[in-house]
């Protein structure tokens, strides 16, 4: 299943809402949660990262996994904590609209 | 806003940490694919085959790379510098090319910034005051009898009446130009300065940047002196010393005033030349408030405020009724009435002797500039037309038009940023030499300075100016379609119509155009040389001349017995100066618009008045023809022995009233009725050369009557003329030291030879003539360069025409022969748009014009064949190129 577009922003921040993460770890984490059916493709987290980061959404650290390998973890800032609630907001009147055409229309 | 502000502070750190990003975006996605082998060999696959997989899964590293990138919004800026990199070095490359362009450009933005500062800061600037235009100089204007408008100041009474009587102004003062002797404990100079009424400082809104103005009681007549200093005399002569007020200056007669402030700069824009500024009272005398004392007192300004929303023409109107009631009760309809009162533009006034040259000058640059324009965008068109095979290989790899508009717009800002630093340099050396000439020329203007507002207009039309030649010439590619064609054909011949047929437009144009300035300079030119050409009807070389004021000594010498004896001690002393022949005066100074020189009529006993006819009195000590080297043609001299009432008439005078017929022996009077109750008739004992005592440009003006006046008589002021066989400089000084010894407190102005006095007149036609002829000469340079610019550029696009004409047995000479047709084609077409635009263009030159018609056969003539030959030299090097075309080469190149 294909991503719909703009809407791998808000999953970042959605999954970062729980914790500091790599990159690896985030591809993995939506893999998980939507019981494989969504892939993230490198080639678009990685900019959507980088642009998050420069809105000033996630800051960027430096750390080590558990098994000791170098790593950069993204977490959330309070900005982008405001964003996420108003992002969960737009995307829950978006999709009861598209929903309500989608049956009755 | 927050967020903006987060995001801003982002990007530009990301820009500057732009290695430091690229390397953790590096480590990153080493990371992710190290983190999916681990895993796949975990699931059991073989590292080797998972290492594989992960990079195929992985994709592009490559574009993943370039994707964050875009999203740290650098992108712009690193295309940005890539681009003015790419454009350093093919600028670099190509040197020719990039050196006339900002040498054209430099040159137009300095000539154009130059004479727009001296235009604006001269003739265009607001005063210094508030609401300038509500400021208004009173003169009154007299029609004489060429229906010529004599201008002079106004006066007193007209200040008095105008004081009482009108209501459409918010103040007025009245100030008096006077020449002084002012001994300042360091020098003792003659100097300009100013009386002013009480009111004039609060008119002007000048504000002291020292001390204070005068105060009420300062100003009444038997107070205690004060001056106050203008800020020019102040920095210059007492060193911007804060310990001036209280100091005292030495005036006339001895008179002490203490200084008791400076005046600021802004009263320097009315007349810079004003040194010191004296408090004056008005006492009216009804007396001497007669018409030739009201109309016609020339250092005298009377200036107004009108009041907000107050019409010229009602205040106008208002002031003529006030004269008219005047007239009618005060002057009992006496005296004469020809005088018309007007308000003055008192900017127009100030700058008045340069305004004409300022905006023939201002026209000419405009002209360089368009010249430039053409030829910068000839160059641009055929470097452009030159670079198509680069342009159309980047095209196709993707580089889009917007990207290559950027290109051609950063070079061309490159070449600009360099023409206009350039330019300003110009500018200011401009500037130096200007100043250098306005001292001499109008020494009451303010130095030009390099104006803040100027440069910045002039550098918002050079921005203009990048645009469209950056734009242009690739404008004029893409809409022929060329970009898009990577081909073999983009060299035929057809290539590129659009684009030729404007680069042969902006030939034409230019050449058009320089053919304009140059008609224009030959015509100065020849004018300049006529005028170098009159023969003055003196010895010039011989004569030193230095005028000498009474006035200031004048209550020392009470009756006239007293004042006879100095004159006669002055006379005497000058004849014992070495090598001095003979010593003679004139009462009106030589050279000048001395008022006492006006035009009048003149009668002749017994015949009827002609009032066509005007004339000039010179009133001259019997020596003077000697003197002057000026040949007696009929009858004779003056003789020490002649009554007053002799006259000498010249040629002039003889040929217009008495035209074949001897006048010796006529008597002839000043006036257009005779002589009156107490005057006579001055009888003419003989007749004149011609000499054109008013300058040499007025050779066919007024006829001259000169009348004896013995040497002890003279007037309170008269000019000494020496006729020296040694050079003038020793004379000069030695004239000085005599005077100095007959008496320390008369002054001698104007001491110097005739011929000094009379290059010192040429000075602005010399100047205007010089600026005019050379920018002709850069146009005409610039414009070649054109011709030259786009016939070789056609050479080299038809090289492979030209070796198949070669081919087919076209000899060198044919080849040779068909460029310079297709270069001459072009001069020619561009010489009859050119002579077209002189013959209407021409006639704005009139004023300028002395002794040469606008339409001076031989100035066209000459100027078309040194246009053509020019012409042949700019087409001959590409002609030769094309003949040299070696067939073989061309058509193996291809």
């Amino acid at each position: 299943m294909d991503l719909l577009q703009g809407t791998l922003d808000m999953l970042i921040l959605r999954i970062l809402s729980s914790g500091k993460r790599h990159g690896y770890d985030i591809t993995k984490r939506i893999l998980l949660l939507s019981d494989s059916k969504l892939k993230v493709g490198h080639g678009s987290l990685y900019p959507a990262l980088h642009r998050l980061e420069t809105k000033g959404f996630i800051t960027s650290s430096r750390g080590h996994t558990e098994k000791g390998r170098a790593a950069k973890f993204y977490e959330l800032t309070s900005v982008g904590r405001e964003q996420i609630s108003s992002e969960k907001q737009q995307w829950e009147e978006f999709a009861a609209v598209i929903n309500r055409i989608m049956e009755e229309g | 806003m927050r967020r903006l502000l987060h995001e801003i502070r982002n990007r530009v750190r990301f820009l500057f940490g732009f290695n430091r990003k690229q390397r953790e975006l590096d480590e990153e996605i080493d990371f992710h694919l190290q983190e999916a082998i681990d895993e796949l060999v975990e699931s059991g696959v073989s590292p080797e085959e998972a290492r594989l997989r992960a990079l195929r899964e992985f994709g592009h590293a490559n574009s993943v790379l370039e994707d964050c990138r875009d999203s740290w919004g650098t992108r712009v800026v690193m295309d940005l510098i890539r681009d003015v990199r790419y454009s350093v070095r093919s600028l670099w490359k190509s040197k020719g090319f990039s050196f006339a362009v900002v040498a054209t450009l430099a040159l137009c933005i300095g000539v154009n910034t130059t004479v727009l500062s001296a235009l604006y800061s001269l003739v265009l600037k607001p005063l210094p005051v508030e609401n300038p235009e509500r400021l208004v100089r009173l003169f009154n204007v007299k029609e004489n009898r060429n229906s010529n408008f004599k201008h002079s100041g106004s006066s007193s009474g007209q200040y008095l009446d105008l004081r009482e009587r009108t209501d459409l102004f918010e103040g007025s003062a009245f100030t008096w130009t006077l020449n002084k002797l002012v001994d300042s404990g360091s020098s003792v100079r003659r100097v300009k300065t100013l009386s002013v009424t009480a009111d004039y400082f609060e008119l002007m809104n000048a504000k002291p940047v020292l001390g204070r103005f005068f105060s009420p009681e300062e100003m009444d007549r038997g107070a205690a002196k004060t001056v106050v200093l203008s800020q020019s005399v102040w920095e210059s002569e007492y060193e911007s010393n804060p310990k001036v007020i209280g100091k005292e200056i030495r005036v006339d007669d001895n008179v002490i005033h203490t200084i008791i402030g400076v005046a600021s700069r802004s009263l320097g824009a009315f007349d810079f030349e004003i040194k010191y500024i004296f408090p004056h009272d008005i006492v009216y005398d009804s007396s001497r408030d007669v018409a030739s004392n009201r109309y016609a007192r020339n250092s005298n300004d009377l200036w107004l405020r009108l009041k907000p929303g107050v019409s010229r023409e009602a205040a106008l109107g208002q002031i003529r009724a006030i004269e008219r009631r005047w007239y009618e009760e005060i002057a009992n309809n006496e005296g004469r009435r020809n005088y018309e009162t007007y308000d003055g533009n008192v900017q127009f006034e100030i700058a008045d002797p340069l305004e004409g040259s300022l905006y023939l000058l201002e026209s000419s640059s405009l002209l360089i500039l368009l010249v430039g324009c053409f030829n910068v965008m000839t160059l641009s068109l055929s470097r452009v037309n030159h670079k198509r095979h680069e342009l159309s290989i980047r095209n196709a790899l993707g580089s889009g038009k917007s990207r290559l508009r950027r290109l051609m717009l950063v070079e061309s800002a490159f070449l600009i940023g360099a023409a206009a630093a350039a330019g300003v340099i110009l500018a200011w050396g401009g500037l130096y030499l200007i100043n250098g000439y306005l001292s001499a020329m109008s020494p009451s203007s303010m130095p030009v300075g390099l104006d803040l507002n100027v440069v910045a207009t002039a550098f918002a039309a050079t921005v203009g100016i990048v645009s469209v030649i950056g734009l242009f010439p690739l404008e004029i590619l893409w809409k022929t379609g060329l970009l898009r064609r990577v081909d073999g054909s983009q060299r035929s011949s057809s290539a590129g119509g659009l684009s030729r047929t404007v680069s042969n437009c902006m030939v034409v144009g230019q050449i058009a155009v320089a053919f304009v300035m140059l008609i224009g300079g030959g015509l100065l030119f020849r004018s300049f040389q006529n005028v170098l050409n009159v023969d003055p009807g003196f010895e010039a070389t011989q004569v030193v001349q230095g005028r000498l004021d009474f006035s200031t000594v004048y209550t020392f010498y009470k009756n006239r017995a007293d004042g006879a004896v100095l004159k006669r001690r002055i006379h005497e002393a000058m004849k014992g100066i070495p090598g001095v022949e003979s010593v003679s005066f004139s009462v009106i100074q030589m050279f000048s618009n001395d008022l006492r020189a006006a035009d009048q009529p003149s009668i002749v006993r017994g015949e009827e008045f002609d009032p066509s006819q005007v004339s000039i009195t010179y009133l001259v000590s019997p020596e003077f023809f000697t003197t002057m080297g000026i040949p007696i043609l009929e009858g004779r001299s003056f003789n020490a022995g002649d009554i007053q009432y002799t006259a000498i008439v010249d040629e002039l005078f003889a040929r217009r009233y008495f035209g074949d017929r001897s006048p010796v022996g006529a008597e002839i009077h000043g006036s257009h009725k005779g002589p009156g109750p107490k005057q006579r008739w001055h009888r003419i004992v003989g007749v004149a050369g011609r000499a054109n005592l008013r300058g040499l440009e007025q050779w066919d003006g007024v006829p001259i009557i000169y009348s004896n006046e013995p040497i002890e008589f003279g007037d309170l002021e008269y000019t000494i003329l020496l006729r020296v066989s040694r050079p003038a400089e020793g004379v000069v000084r030695d004239m000085r030291a005599k005077i100095h010894e007959i008496d320390p407190r008369l002054p001698l102005s104007y001491a110097g030879p005739l011929d000094e006095a009379l290059d010192e007149m040429l000075l602005s036609r010399k100047g205007i003539t010089l600026l005019l002829v050379s920018f002709a000469a850069l146009a005409l340079f610039l414009s070649l360069t054109g011709v030259y610019a786009v016939l070789a550029y056609d050479v080299s696009q038809r090289g492979r025409e030209i070796g198949i004409r070669k081919a087919l047995g076209s000899s060198r000479q044919r080849i040779h022969s068909m460029i310079l047709k297709t270069g001459l084609a072009k001069t020619f077409t561009g010489l009859g748009l050119g002579i077209v635009g002189a013959l209407f263009l021409s006639r704005f030159l009139e004023s300028f014009l002395f002794g040469v018609a606008r339409l001076d056969t031989a100035t066209y003539v000459g100027s078309v064949s040194l246009f053509v030959f020019a012409a042949l030299l700019a087409c001959y090097l590409p002609a030769r190129r094309a003949a040299n075309v070696d067939p073989l080469e061309t058509m193996a190149a291809e």
